[in-house]
């Protein structure tokens, strides 16, 4: 009856993790790149609790709830450093920061 | 449940306590009124270098996730190190930059906290979650000049690519996850062992996100973007300390993944890590020779040093585990001591108000000019720093260089230990022409410096003291960084 087998998730995932990690790259602007890093996570999210549901553990659904405390921390400081940039530049555009060569 | 399950958590309890205390004590502050905070962090270290001594050779376990075994307190008495100083020389910065005090020094402490528990920790998933905890706090130290765009900048650089690889090391942790079912280390090693002859595409997945993720942390090429930026905009004792501290932690973890749990599989790994070490060396040493900005020059001096750590750790035999840890402690109170001579010259130019919309000043190599007659005692320290760095005997370098490539030698890899050899004698070169800036050369501008204050130029002292300690009798160390490097493997 099991119609859709642990392959699907991790398919699923790993073209979410890699649509993250493209955007990080492609997107010009701050907040879409904090977004990107976000699906990355969720990604590895639904990693875990597609493989804790096929091992029939619930470690998998329980480290979820402790990535998803890291996430939310990880936003709040990132949202605190791109507000402190945007004051500096009036911009989100991150080709606008200069300062520093890459 | 007995106290005693408790026991490996308490240094970096003491840690922690100590950095609410800092926070609570800067709440309550009065406008105006000062507090000793930096001694409440002081406090908190002293009992985390306690605790560490008394639990040594007892290999204490918590909740089964954090081991004290002598290598992860080994580790923690570095970081202690790191700690102490790099609060001792914070003083004259977070004067006069204005930094939030109180925020300055919880942080640190959180951080360091963090540190120890990534030292400690034998559960992938606490791993993962101390790496957390001290990567976000070091975010935020790096951007406390809130009034400075090149900080801000820089802060957001590192927290970009520092997210960017937690995804890939936590995405890593979720296939072993899947591969073996637990995320202990000794399940995992266990598991990988059974299988070593033929590791399945997800277990060398697995092994592969594990590697960019502790690849970006320490900083090794090809994902080291994030580290000269991070340096050079972040106060200089926070970049004394990340690049000390974050690298101690990091290889900390770093060694006992890759050396314990997934030694079996380093028929797949060691060859990548090869060639990973060998760019790191000659890039970071290739590059930092046509730096002119100090910090940035030092930012890639230190990619180059983690290549040194990886030559150690690719050796793996006996000698080059001692040299990991040997190596950590050495770079550890020669760069601290480097940048809190940097600190104290940076921050004096900065008074006037005028120029803190400015990119750091006296960062330029040729700003240190005349120092060796203006300020002889902080030029000579620097000389002394700046030699460790490249090795000279009889400083902590040489030997901790030394250590690194006879072990790569004994395992057999001369390739990697003549690429060392030659990227140490051409980074030699940047590092004397800091010194003959300082001593050859006439300053432009009769340069006037402040009093050093006594906490941060008495640190800046045993630093050196330290420095030819372990250079001219290392050999107590050593046996140490040995006798605890084999209770783990």
């Amino acid at each position: 009856m099991n119609m859709v087998a642990v392959n699907h998730y991790l398919v699923l995932s790993a073209m979410l993790f890699a649509i993250g990690a493209a955007g990080v790259f492609v997107r010009r602007n701050l907040i879409t790149i904090l977004l990107s890093i976000e699906i990355m996570l969720n990604a590895v999210n639904l990693t875990f609790v597609a493989f804790g549901r096929a091992l029939g553990s619930v470690d998998g659904q329980i480290i979820v709830f402790f990535v998803m405390t890291v996430a939310a921390a990880e936003a709040a400081v990132g949202l605190a450093i791109v507000i402190t940039l945007f004051r500096h530049k009036e911009s989100l555009n991150p080709d606008s920061f200069t300062s520093l060569k890459w | 449940m007995n106290a005693g399950a408790l026991n490996a958590v308490v240094p970096m309890a003491c840690v922690t306590a100590a950095g609410i205390a800092a926070m609570l004590a800067e709440a309550f502050r009065e406008p105006g009124e000062r507090m000793p905070i930096a001694g409440l962090g002081a406090v908190g270290l002293v009992g985390a270098a306690l605790a560490a001594v008394l639990l040594w050779n007892h290999n204490a376990s918590s909740f089964g996730l954090v081991t004290a075994d002598n290598f992860g307190l080994f580790v923690t008495m570095i970081l202690v190190i790191v700690g102490v100083l790099s609060v001792a020389i914070s003083g004259p910065t977070v004067e006069r930059e204005r930094l939030p005090a109180g925020e300055y020094y919880a942080l640190l402490l959180f951080a360091l906290a963090g540190m120890m528990l990534m030292a400690t920790a034998t559960d992938l998933l606490v791993m993962f979650l101390a790496l957390e905890v001290l990567s976000l706090a070091v975010y935020v130290l790096t951007g406390l000049r809130r009034d400075s765009p090149v900080a801000s900048e820089a802060a957001f650089k590192y927290f970009l690519l520092g997210a960017f690889s937690s995804a890939f090391f936590l995405y890593g942790i979720a296939f072993t996850y899947g591969v073996t079912g637990s995320t202990h280390l000794d399940r995992v090693g266990s598991l990988i062992a059974a299988q070593a002859m033929a590791p399945t595409a997800m277990q060398r997945l697995a092994a592969g996100l594990l590697l960019v993720g502790f690849g970006f942390k320490v900083s090794a090429v090809p994902f080291h973007m994030w580290t000269p930026d991070a340096y050079e905009g972040a106060p200089p004792p926070v970049t004394g300390f990340m690049s000390t501290g974050v690298k101690a932690a990091a290889f900390a973890a770093f060694v006992r993944v890759f050396l314990s749990a997934f030694e079996p599989m380093r028929a797949d790994w060691g060859a990548i890590l090869w060639v990973v070490a060998a760019a790191t060396m000659v890039l970071g040493t290739v590059v930092g020779v046509v730096q002119s900005s100090v910090k940035r020059m030092l930012a890639y001096s230190s990619i180059a040093h983690g290549g040194y750590l990886l030559v150690a750790l690719l050796a793996a035999n006996d000698l080059g585990k001692g040299a990991v840890l040997f190596y950590l402690l050495a770079y550890a109170v020669t760069n601290l001591g480097a940048f809190g001579v940097i600190g104290l010259l940076e921050s004096s130019a900065r008074q006037s108000p005028a120029t803190s919309h400015q990119p750091p000043q006296n960062d330029q190599v040729r700003d240190y000019a005349g120092l060796g007659h203006t300020h002889p005692v902080l030029a000579g320290l620097m000389t002394v720093f700046l030699l460790s760095l490249g090795g000279f005997p009889p400083m902590a370098g040489f030997i901790a260089k030394w250590y690194v490539f006879s072990a790569a030698m004994k395992a057999g890899d001369s390739g990697l230990a003549i690429i060392g050899v030659l990227t140490s004698v051409v980074s030699v070169f940047f590092y004397l022409r800091l010194v003959v800036m300082m001593y050859m050369t006439e300053g432009e501008r009769p340069a006037t410096f402040p009093a050093v204050p006594r906490i941060a130029g008495f640190a800046l002292v045993v630093s050196a003291i330290l420095v030819f300690y372990l250079g001219i009798l290392p050999a107590r160390v050593l046996d140490w960084a040995a006798a605890s490097i084999s209770t783990i493997f």
